[in-house]
């Protein structure tokens, strides 16, 4: 797992903020290609 | 104000629109995964915040763009005001939700932050404070649109309220000046500021181009599916309320 790397005792805060982050991020993607896509019907 | 008067035609904002979405689309795909990838992968710990110091690459970005949909959703408000365009309610009306995301996630990112260097998630300072504000005036902005069934009676409340609210952008800027704070003052934005190492600097600046970009594809696409969907209003009279139709 060398691929992973330590973030030390932050390391739970970094993971979430990137792991909300990028979460909050893909659902907004999917619901405006999804939207996107209805319209172009 | 020839850009303006350009985009004010919906005919001339579609097709705008639909060159621009997709290479806005692109450029948010390509720069936040290289930001992430540097943030987390190639940039060095910070001598003082040590590792959450990669925490600043989605926690500043976050609310720079929360604020700018903020001005960007005021804007267009008073533009809908003065030359009452539906267009600019619909622009104004797509910044909300977006707008709202980003300040979420930097006040939440932000308070992960403020736990590993500071001890505490939460403090009441002026811009914590005035950033929940922020987030505040977002949701009641899409209270207004949610909770009026007529649809040109929202867009007047609402646009008063993101106009209004708009006092709350220079104080969130300034509120590190005025008054006494756990936040450190501007170092990227002055002229005269201290200055981020070109190892901190790149991630940072790379996810606020990325989420611009992506905010405005957001944008862009919620506005043409808005006016996709007022044609097939107007194509369909009969099923539609009259009150429904704003562009």
């Amino acid at each position: 797992m060398d691929f992973i790397p330590d973030f030390g005792k932050s390391a739970l805060y970094v993971w979430l903020s990137y792991g909300v982050s990028v979460t909050v991020l893909l659902a907004f993607t999917a619901h405006t290609l999804i939207q996107n896509a209805k319209r172009k019907k | 104000m020839g850009v303006i008067s350009f985009l004010a035609n919906p005919l001339r904002f579609k097709k705008f629109a639909r060159v621009a979405a997709p290479i806005f689309g692109v450029l948010a795909l390509v720069l936040i995964v290289t930001g992430i990838w540097i943030g987390l992968w190639r940039s060095p710990e910070d001598q003082l915040q040590g590792h959450s110091v990669r925490i600043m690459y989605v926690h500043v970005p976050a609310v720079w763009i929360g604020m700018m949909a903020y001005a960007a959703m005021a804007l267009a408000s008073l533009f809908a005001y003065i030359w009452r365009h539906p267009l600019s309610d619909e622009l104004a009306r797509a910044c909300a939700l977006p707008g709202a995301a980003f300040t979420a996630l930097g006040l939440l990112s932000g308070s992960l932050w403020g736990k590993t260097s500071w001890g505490t998630f939460w403090q009441w300072d002026g811009r914590m404070t005035s950033t929940l504000i922020l987030l505040f005036l977002f949701i009641g902005y899409m209270a207004v649109w949610a909770g009026t069934p007529d649809k040109r009676r929202a867009a007047r409340i609402a646009g008063l309220v993101a106009m209004v609210g708009s006092i709350n952008l220079p104080i969130i800027k300034f509120s590190v000046d005025w008054w006494n704070t756990l936040h450190q003052t501007s170092s990227v934005s002055m002229p005269d500021a201290p200055g981020l190492p070109p190892s901190n600097l790149l991630p940072l600046m790379l996810m606020t181009f990325g989420y611009s970009f992506f905010f405005g594809w957001l944008v862009l696409s919620q506005v043409l599916n808005s006016i996709s969907k007022a044609g097939e209003r107007r194509q369909r009279p009969a099923a539609a309320s009259p009150t429904m139709e704003t562009l």
